[in-house]
């Protein structure tokens, strides 16, 4: 295959890939401590 | 409540429901491997006369520039309609859709480089008006994010928002761009009978659909982030008032 071909497919991948993992991660995390602090404010801490 | 007020609840309704179906994510799977299928399958790889796999770059690099300038005028729409209504949702969408919008724009430019570098022989031609433009529209909506970096106040939000309106002006101005000066080396394909970028027209539709397709599951995913950063904030306030309050019979 053409070496710059697969450079360029292959940015597209990486950049997206990393994205996706980082979105995912992040909502992640926030839901979590969205989900702790509503059990805090539950129990009245 | 208002015509206008009804419309846009329900508009937010819809988007918040399409943004978490599942449908998206295997939708958005399976069109993108039939994008590679087709690209590496039967589009052809002889465009502007020359031959070369290379060309194969220009499927998505169209797609990824198509889905750019979709995203971006997503971003426009989305502050209009947060200055007129300072409903959040739009924010959130304005934001969310420039970020996304603006890695599309950078992928478009890396991959436009690679393929210049072979066919054009040169990495940047600063002389095409096509690239050019294409590079201050990165600029702009670099500017754009860096606003919001400044922080999550109404203030920055609605300056963010004029800025976005005016930054605007520069998507529609490159795309037509080859139309309004000479082109060096992009020209003119939509509407042109002398083009010579011969490309396989359902190699090319589905690769734009795919882009489409990628660009709400990314949109969906970071007005997701958006919206919990907000209520994680909104908890946090509410549990500092709480806590602020004098506790009574004391």
């Amino acid at each position: 295959m053409e070496p710059l071909l697969l450079v360029g497919y292959g940015a597209v991948f990486v950049a997206v890939i990393v994205y996706v993992w980082y979105l995912r991660n992040r909502v992640a995390t926030l839901e979590r401590k969205v989900s702790d602090l509503g059990d805090e404010s539950d129990t009245g801490e | 409540m208002s015509t206008l007020t009804r419309a846009e609840v329900t508009a937010v309704a819809t988007l918040r429901r399409l943004f978490r179906t599942r449908a998206l994510t295997y939708l958005t799977l399976l069109v993108g491997v039939a994008s590679l299928g087709s690209i590496f399958g039967i589009a052809s790889d002889a465009m502007y006369g020359v031959s070369h796999p290379i060309n194969l770059i220009a499927y998505w690099h169209i797609g990824l520039a198509t889905a750019a300038a979709g995203a971006l005028t997503v971003t426009f729409l989305g502050c209009v309609l947060y200055l007129l209504t300072e409903t959040d949702f739009w924010e959130f969408l304005a934001h969310a859709s420039g970020e996304v919008g603006f890695l599309f724009v950078t992928l478009t430019l890396v991959t436009g480089s690679v393929w210049g570098r072979v066919i054009w022989n040169s990495w940047w031609e600063w002389t095409d008006i096509r690239l050019v433009t294409f590079l201050i529209v990165w600029f702009i909506y670099a500017g754009y994010l860096l606003i919001y970096s400044a922080g999550g106040a109404n203030r920055v939000a609605r300056l963010a928002s004029a800025y976005g309106i005016v930054g605007f002006v520069t998507v529609p101005l490159s795309y037509v761009s080859t139309r309004l000066w000479t082109p060096t080396f992009h020209e003119t394909t939509v509407g042109n009978p002398d083009t010579q970028a011969t490309v396989t027209v359902p190699a090319l539709l589905l690769s734009v659909v795919a882009m489409g397709l990628l660009y709400l599951l990314l949109l969906a995913s970071r007005v997701r982030v958006r919206e919990l950063e907000s209520r994680l904030t909104s908890v946090r306030r509410a549990a500092a008032d709480r806590a602020a309050e004098p506790s009574g019979g004391e």
